[in-house]
């Protein structure tokens, strides 16, 4: 797919791990790991919104469009 | 579904799929009994018979394996899944191959019975075959479902 996903990125810019991430934005570890490990085929507004206000940054930050050649 | 139906329904297959197992295995048996005291026609093809009536039979057996998987991954709740839909894809082939032997069984002795049994098997699996579509788009919505986040 062409899209990637660099919330691990984010998340050891921000000192923050797995559990308490998931934790806090109210999603199961195990399913924020599939979003980790790009396995996820859709997020959710609410997700993303959530993500983002806890992380403290901007989705094109944690969601990249790649090219596929 | 009623938990107590979905036992009733497995415990009903289990005991087709080993009651068919048996009523193979004695088929030549009862093959010979029913030529001696119900029709001698049956004595008369007795090898055809045998051979049409033994191949279905492991058709037969083969629908109720793919039936007792798939009630297995019913009383497990995880029922939608691709095994399922390659069960009633099987199924479908299964179903067609009895309507091959019945066909065949007609052109030899043709009876009232015999086609009806072409006519269900047939719609029996045109069933299957749609059923298994089916089943394939509900495994694709649950798997995007399962990993929309």
């Amino acid at each position: 797919m062409g899209i990637r996903i660099n919330i691990d990125v984010m998340m050891a810019q921000r000192k923050i791990g797995l559990t308490e991430l998931a934790g806090k934005i109210d999603i199961t570890p195990a399913n924020l790991s599939i979003l980790k490990n790009n396995k996820a085929k859709a997020v959710r507004f609410s997700t993303l919104e959530a993500i983002c206000r806890e992380l403290r940054c901007q989705p094109g930050d944690i969601i990249e469009y790649l090219p596929e050649d | 579904m009623d938990e107590r139906l979905i036992r009733f329904t497995k415990i009903v297959l289990d005991i087709m799929f080993y009651g068919g197992m048996v009523v193979f295995v004695t088929l030549p048996l009862s093959l010979k009994f029913l030529g001696k005291y119900y029709s001698s026609v049956i004595n008369e093809y007795f090898l055809f018979m045998l051979a049409v009536f033994g191949a279905s039979g492991v058709f037969g057996i083969l629908i109720i394996r793919q039936l007792r998987k798939m009630m297995r991954t019913v009383i497990q709740e995880s029922c939608f899944v691709y095994e399922n839909v390659r069960s009633l894809n099987t199924m479908a082939v299964l179903s067609l191959c009895i309507v091959v032997m019945f066909v065949i069984k007609v052109c030899v002795m043709p009876t009232p019975a015999t086609g009806i049994i072409v006519l269900v098997f047939f719609i029996a699996s045109l069933f299957c075959e749609v059923l298994a579509h089916v089943f394939a788009k509900a495994v694709n919505y649950k798997e995007e479902n399962d990993l929309t986040i």
